[in-house]
């Protein structure tokens, strides 16, 4: 069951890192609670619900990124949780900067699809990347 | 020992105050990365005993621990991922807040060589800086 889960999971980066969007959201729940953990203030910082709110949080994040780097590093699975460890090197478009943020990311699977995805992050970096 | 089994006396040792068993699990050099932001006082990267040390000092000055509670753990041999929440109090603000953290363990071998902490910064700015 876990590596089922993390097979998913993985399909679900490859998908993004694609920009296959559906696909993408073929294999999250219509309800799925998405969250991202930075800071009031950053754009992609909050909870977004369903699949609009997985649709708008990406669109954020084409807005605010030229992504260089993507990397998974670590994965478990335990029962319906798949958590990934990894990293990004990400170029913010609006101040130029560069940024490295060490991720760390958390889903919850049921009946085959994603219900919930939790991230946190290196807020410093990521904020000092926004700041002018 | 198991790797869970280290994080777990790790915390025991940490709520008892017991700092000699504390560190007898971490490296020389352990580095702590604390990822709140600037503006947080415990936010930082703190390297080898004596800077740990003022760390969880600084703990101690400015803020009341109400509770601690590891939740779950997941691990491999070589990193264990913690999940859990903690509720303090900022002595001079007086904001109690509840903070959900990730806590993430490195292992050389048998010992820790790296914790790296993500929390609410959120809270934590606000319960400092109201």
């Amino acid at each position: 069951m876990s590596e089922e889960n993390i097979q998913l999971v993985r399909k679900g980066y490859e998908a993004f890192a694609a920009g296959d969007i559906e696909g993408m959201l073929a294999n999250m729940s219509e309800d799925i609670q998405w969250e991202t953990r930075f800071l009031p203030g950053i754009p992609l910082h909050g909870m977004f619900a369903g699949h609009a709110g997985v649709r708008d949080f990406k669109h954020r994040l084409a807005d605010a990124y030229d992504v260089l780097e993507f990397v998974p590093t670590d994965w478990f699975g335990v029962e319906n949780m798949v958590v990934v460890l990894g990293y990004e090197r990400v170029q913010v478009k609006s101040t130029g900067k560069e940024v490295y943020n060490e991720w760390a990311h958390v889903f919850e699977v049921r009946n085959g699809k994603v219900v919930s995805f939790q991230g946190s992050n290196d807020v410093a970096a990521v904020a000092e990347g926004f700041t002018f | 020992m198991e790797t869970t089994q280290t994080v777990q006396a790790m915390y025991q040792a940490f709520g008892s105050g017991d700092m000699e068993t504390f560190f007898s699990y971490l490296v020389e050099g352990a580095v702590w990365e604390s990822r709140y932001v600037p503006g947080v006082p415990f936010h930082g990267t703190f390297s080898g005993r004596a800077e740990i040390l003022q760390l969880f000092g600084m703990l101690e000055t400015l803020v009341e621990m109400h509770s601690f509670v590891p939740t779950k753990m997941l691990a491999d041999d070589e990193t264990v991922v913690s999940f859990g929440y903690e509720e303090l109090t900022v002595k001079e603000t007086g904001i109690r807040y509840r903070n959900n953290w990730i806590h993430v363990f490195t292992f050389d071998g048998d010992k820790v060589s790296k914790v790296q902490t993500s929390s609410d910064v959120a809270a934590a700015l606000a319960a400092f800086h109201p």
